[in-house]
């Protein structure tokens, strides 16, 4: 008689369903709690498809506004937890010797996009781990919204090349500003007439010009907040700026149909301290980005997560966008120095 | 139709329970698994129009959850911002006990990373053959083939280990048991099969 390992190997399951089924489930519904508390991105907004076998030439450049160079080696020692391991399922890995990673895991650096451009962030993530710039990188997609930079001789032949990342710098912030809890467009409670010239002076702040906003009817299907959605008609992250077509470059405003998410209900504690301090400290404080990132790593205490200067001389003060829901992601723009 | 909230609520009342069972026998702490779990729902709410209906909206969410789990394996800790009670009382609750099939855990732990995984799948997660394809984007025939040789490897591997033992050899040293095996490599990751 054979015998039946599968049968010895299920009663061995260090967690049975029945252990499972025992957890408190009000602790549970904290997590369907903070995953409501974020926009979601319909797919059937997005149009047009990553490009395929067209790698990029260069590194992209056009980002208007350069990474903040200093403070490497300590945002390093304090964010290496996350830089460390390559990114989410819509983040980035940055990989110098590729291999397929539904069979193997590849070792890679890489966490969530920084900057809007996978080639910059991932030579960002590379200088984190004091490991060589990729030569050649080229960034591309396998199968998922996980997107993968690598030398250009080591991108598999079946890949969607991504032929741009978000090249255009404002869009990356637009980005930040929809999804922020600090002071941007995410964090404010706008009325039906709020909203749309909130959403238009966020475009116009930022040089958008060939943006549209666009007022859709909440659904009467679609549950009633206090607060307009103000969302993307097609998400930059996951689409990686590479849709096509109409509705592209729109943000969709929605009235009536949002959750105040100013209270950051279901986010721990640190969570809203650190949100507080950046809004008091770096948004209301008027402060150089040095002074601002000092800023968020003291009110990050001993939490990690990402946080990204990017200089942006033509400001006087310092902005801030924190972005919970994944991981709290922390984007600072600014001048070197304060201006007078 | 309903709506993106309606949709993702019934997708949570299906699928948390296998979801946090999957993950928390996946990872070194229990309690990592709520982020685990997290970061696959919050996927999932950003691709709600993609996720499939009904039977299939299970072994998605499982394929979700494996590139997450492949991330985690990596060394990346995705922090998600959760209450800190369901953290809590996983570490509570979910202590993970030893192995009460020590031959079993020493075979499965000699086992290519691939195979251990197919196993656990039918085995701990109940899947069936065509869920395990849509997991691991693969054929149906490949799973079955793949299921056929793993079990078989299993088999000898465990008598292997048994006969050692009957002969008084000590088990083989250093062995890591096979919960957790190798999560806590953040700077130095090696390559590792994962299906």
């Amino acid at each position: 008689m054979t015998r039946d390992v599968m049968t010895e190997l299920s009663q061995d399951n260090p967690a049975p369903e029945a252990t499972i089924a025992r957890l408190d489930r009000r602790h549970l519904d904290s997590i369907r709690t903070a995953t409501l508390a974020v926009q979601p991105t319909p797919s059937s907004a997005r149009g047009g498809r990553w490009l395929r076998l067209t790698p990029r030439g260069v590194v992209a450049g056009s980002l208007a506004l350069a990474l903040a160079g200093g403070g490497v080696a300590y945002a390093a020692a304090r964010q290496g937890w996350f830089a460390t391991g390559g990114g989410a399922a819509d983040g980035l890995s940055c990989v110098s010797e590729w291999a397929d990673p539904t069979t193997t895991v590849l070792e890679s650096t890489g966490g969530p996009w920084l900057t809007g451009d996978p080639i910059a962030d991932c030579q960002r993530y590379q200088q984190l781990n004091d490991l060589p710039l990729l030569e050649d990188p080229v960034a591309f997609r396998y199968g998922t919204p996980q997107v993968y930079v690598a030398p250009r001789n080591q991108v598999p032949a079946d890949a969607d090349v991504l032929a741009s990342g978000i090249e255009d710098a404002a869009v990356f912030e637009l980005y930040q500003s929809v999804w922020d809890t600090v002071s941007g467009l995410g964090a404010q409670c706008y009325d039906a007439a709020e909203a749309p010239i909130a959403a238009q002076a966020e475009l116009d702040r930022l040089g958008l010009a060939d943006w549209t906003v666009q007022v859709e009817q909440r659904p009467a299907d679609k549950q009633a907040g206090p607060c307009a959605a103000i969302r993307f008609a097609v998400d930059p992250i996951v689409e990686g700026g590479m849709a096509q077509g109409p509705g592209v470059t729109t943000l969709v405003v929605t009235p009536d149909s949002h959750d105040d998410r100013t209270d950051l209900s279901g986010a721990e504690r640190w969570v809203t301290q650190l949100r507080d301090a950046l809004e008091t400290q770096v948004s209301d404080g008027c402060v150089a980005l040095d002074q601002a990132e000092a800023i968020a790593l003291v009110a990050l205490g001993e939490h990690s997560a990402p946080v990204t200067p990017i200089v942006d001389n033509a400001a006087s003060c310092s902005r801030a966008y924190l972005l919970p829901g994944g991981n709290a992601e922390i984007t600072l723009y600014g001048p070197r120095s304060s201006q007078p | 139709m309903s709506s993106p909230e309606e949709r993702f609520n019934e997708l949570f009342e299906q699928t948390h329970q296998a979801l946090l069972g999957y993950a928390v026998r996946r990872v070194a702490d229990p309690a990592d698994a709520a982020d685990v779990v997290a970061e696959t729902f919050l996927v999932a709410w950003r691709r709600i129009d993609e996720v499939p209906t009904a039977a299939e909206a299970k072994p998605w969410m499982f394929g979700v959850a494996r590139n997450v789990l492949a991330n985690y394996y990596r060394g990346e800790r995705r922090r998600h911002a959760l209450d800190g009670r369901l953290r809590d009382q996983l570490t509570t609750e979910l202590a993970r006990p030893a192995p009460t099939h020590l031959s079993l855990a020493l075979a499965m732990d000699q086992l290519p990373q691939g195979d251990r995984e197919l196993l656990r799948l039918v085995a701990w997660e109940g899947l069936a053959r065509d869920e395990i394809a849509m997991v691991l984007r693969v054929p149906r025939a490949t799973v079955r083939v793949r299921l056929h040789r793993a079990r078989k490897r299993l088999l000898t591997l465990l008598e292997d280990v048994e006969a050692e033992a009957d002969g008084g050899r000590p088990p083989i040293p250093e062995l890591v048991l096979p919960t957790p095996r190798a999560l806590t490599t953040p700077m130095v990751r090696r390559a590792e099969e994962i299906s």
